[in-house]
C-alpha cells in the first residue's frame, strides 16, 4: 500500500507537486504565525541553504554570512505577522539581503583586517572543505574551487545592488519578478542592473581565463 | 565582448536570454540576431557568462539555523521592552493631549454654557457688598449685613476678589499656552507612534 502511494506520487504531474508544496508551506506559515516554532523551523530547514548562500555571495565573509542568516531567521520569526501572503521566499530573502546591506554598511564604516588571511591573497584556500563532494575527484574539486574564486572576485567588484541582481537571478536561478520583490525595485530596474552586471562580469571573468580550467573558460572569439 | 553593441541592445539581449521579452520584441530581436553579426556574438558571450555563473558552486550550510525557544524568548523580551517603552511614550503623550484639549474647552467654551450665569454674579458680589456696607441700607438684609463688623465684610470681599483673580490667572495661563502644548503633545504623540510603528514593521 505504502509502495503504491509512493510510486503514484512520483508519477504525479509536476504542477500538482508544486501546488501541494505551496499548500504545505502556507499551512506551515499560518501555524508559525500563531506561534508554532516547530512549523517555523521546518520553513527554516527549507530555506536555510538558499538564505546562507545568498548571504555568502553578498558578504564574501562566511562567518558574517552565518550571523546574517541567523539574524534574518530570527527577524523573520519576530515579524511573521507582517507577512501578507505572496512569495514567502522573496519575503524571507528581502530580510536576508537587508541584513547583508546593513552589515556591508557597518563594514564600510569600520573596516576590519583579518589577522591571518586564508592565503596571501586573502582568498579562500584552493580546496575548501565546504566544496567537498564524495562523487568528485580531487581534480574536479580543485577546478570548482578555482571557478568559485574567480566568480566571487568578480562579484566583489560590483556595486551591491548589481551583485544582488546577479546572485539572485544567475547564481540562485530566481525569476525577474521574485528578484524585483527581494530588491524592492521595479522590474525594469532589475532587468537593466542585471544586464549591466552581466556585461561587467563577462569582462572580469575573461581576465581569469588563464586561471580557469578549460571547460570553464569563456570563448574569446569575437571579443574586443 | 563586442563593443559595437549599445547598452540598450545588451539589456534586450540579457532579457531575451531569460525569456523576459515581449513576443513582439522577441521577434524583432531574433530577426536582428540573424542579420547582425556583432549582436549575435554579444548574445553568445552573454549566454556563456550566464552559464558560468550558474555553475557557481553552492555552499553547504555550516550548521542548522533553526530557532530554539530560548532564542525566540530572548528576542521577544528585548523587542517587547523597546516596543512597550515606545507604546508608553505614545500613550502618555496622547493622554496629555486629551487632557489639554479638555481643559482648553472648559476654559474657552464651558463658562458660557455652565458657568455663564454664575460667573458675572460672583464678580459683581464684592462690589455690591462694599457699596451696601458704605451706604448702610435700612432693609432687613442690610440690617443683617450691618450687624457684621465692617472689617470682616472687607476681608470677605477681598477673599472673593482674590479667588476670582486666581481663577482668571489660571484661565489666562491655559488660554495662552494651551495651543502650544496641544501642538507639542500632538507632535510628540506622532513621533513616538511613528517610531513604534517603524520598529514593529522593520524587517
Amino acid at each position: 500500500m505504502a509502495k503504491f502511494s509512493i510510486l503514484s506520487f512520483a508519477y504525479l504531474p509536476s504542477p500538482f507537486v508544486v501546488k501541494t508544496r505551496a499548500m504545505n508551506e502556507e499551512h506551515l506559515i499560518q501555524a508559525a504565525q500563531q506561534g508554532d516554532l516547530e512549523a517555523f523551523n521546518r520553513l527554516v530547514l527549507s530555506y536555510q541553504g538558499l538564505a546562507y548562500n545568498v548571504a555568502v555571495r553578498l558578504l564574501n565573509d562566511p562567518p558574517a554570512a552565518e550571523d546574517a542568516t541567523q539574524e534574518a531567521f530570527l527577524s523573520a520569526y519576530r515579524h511573521l505577522r507582517s507577512y501578507r501572503g505572496g512569495s514567502f521566499k522573496a519575503w524571507l530573502l528581502r530580510i536576508v539581503t537587508n541584513g547583508c546591506y546593513d552589515e556591508l554598511r557597518r563594514q564600510q564604516r569600520r573596516p576590519q583586517t583579518a589577522l591571518e588571511p586564508d592565503n596571501p591573497d586573502g582568498d579562500e584556500p584552493a580546496n575548501p572543505g565546504w566544496l567537498a563532494d564524495p562523487g568528485e575527484s580531487p581534480q574536479q574539486l580543485a577546478e570548482r574551487a578555482e571557478l568559485n574564486r574567480a566568480i566571487q572576485r568578480c562579484l566583489n567588484q560590483l556595486e551591491t545592488e548589481f551583485r544582488t541582481a546577479v546572485v539572485l537571478v544567475d547564481v540562485q536561478g530566481m525569476d525577474y519578478g521574485e528578484a524585483a520583490l527581494v530588491m524592492k525595485r521595479p522590474l525594469g530596474t532589475v532587468k537593466s542592473r542585471l544586464a549591466r552586471a552581466r556585461t561587467r562580469l563577462q569582462i572580469c571573468l575573461q581576465g581569469f581565463a588563464e586561471l580557469l580550467p578549460e571547460r570553464f573558460r569563456l570563448d574569446h572569439e569575437g571579443s574586443a | 565582448m563586442s563593443t559595437s553593441v549599445s547598452p540598450r541592445d545588451l539589456e534586450q539581449l540579457s532579457a531575451y536570454l531569460d525569456g523576459a521579452l515581449s513576443l513582439r520584441a522577441t521577434a524583432n530581436l531574433e530577426q536582428r540576431l540573424k542579420n547582425e553579426l556583432d549582436l549575435a556574438r554579444a548574445f553568445k558571450d552573454l549566454e556563456r557568462t550566464r552559464a558560468l555563473l550558474r555553475r557557481a558552486p553552492q555552499r553547504r550550510v555550516p550548521r542548522q539555523f533553526t530557532l530554539t525557544a530560548q532564542m525566540v524568548g530572548a528576542a521577544q523580551r528585548s523587542l517587547s521592552s523597546g516596543w512597550n517603552s515606545l507604546n508608553w511614550a505614545s500613550a502618555v503623550a496622547s493622554l496629555l493631549l486629551v487632557l489639554v484639549l479638555i481643559s482648553d474647552f472648559s476654559v474657552n467654551g464651558l463658562p458660557q454654557i455652565t458657568f455663564g450665569a454664575a460667573a458675572p454674579a460672583a464678580e459683581e458680589a464684592p462690589q455690591a457688598l462694599m457699596l451696601e456696607t458704605a451706604e448702610g441700607a435700612a432693609d432687613e438684609e442690610v440690617l443683617q449685613t450691618e450687624a457684621a463688623p465692617p472689617q470682616e465684610l472687607f476681608a470677605e470681599a477681598e477673599r472673593q476678589v482674590k479667588g476670582n483673580e486666581t481663577g482668571l490667572n489660571w484661565r489666562v495661563f491655559l488660554g495662552s499656552y494651551a495651543r502650544d502644548m496641544e501642538i507639542g503633545l500632538a507632535i510628540l504623540a506622532m513621533i513616538s507612534g511613528l517610531a513604534a510603528w517603524r520598529q514593529k514593521n522593520h524587517s
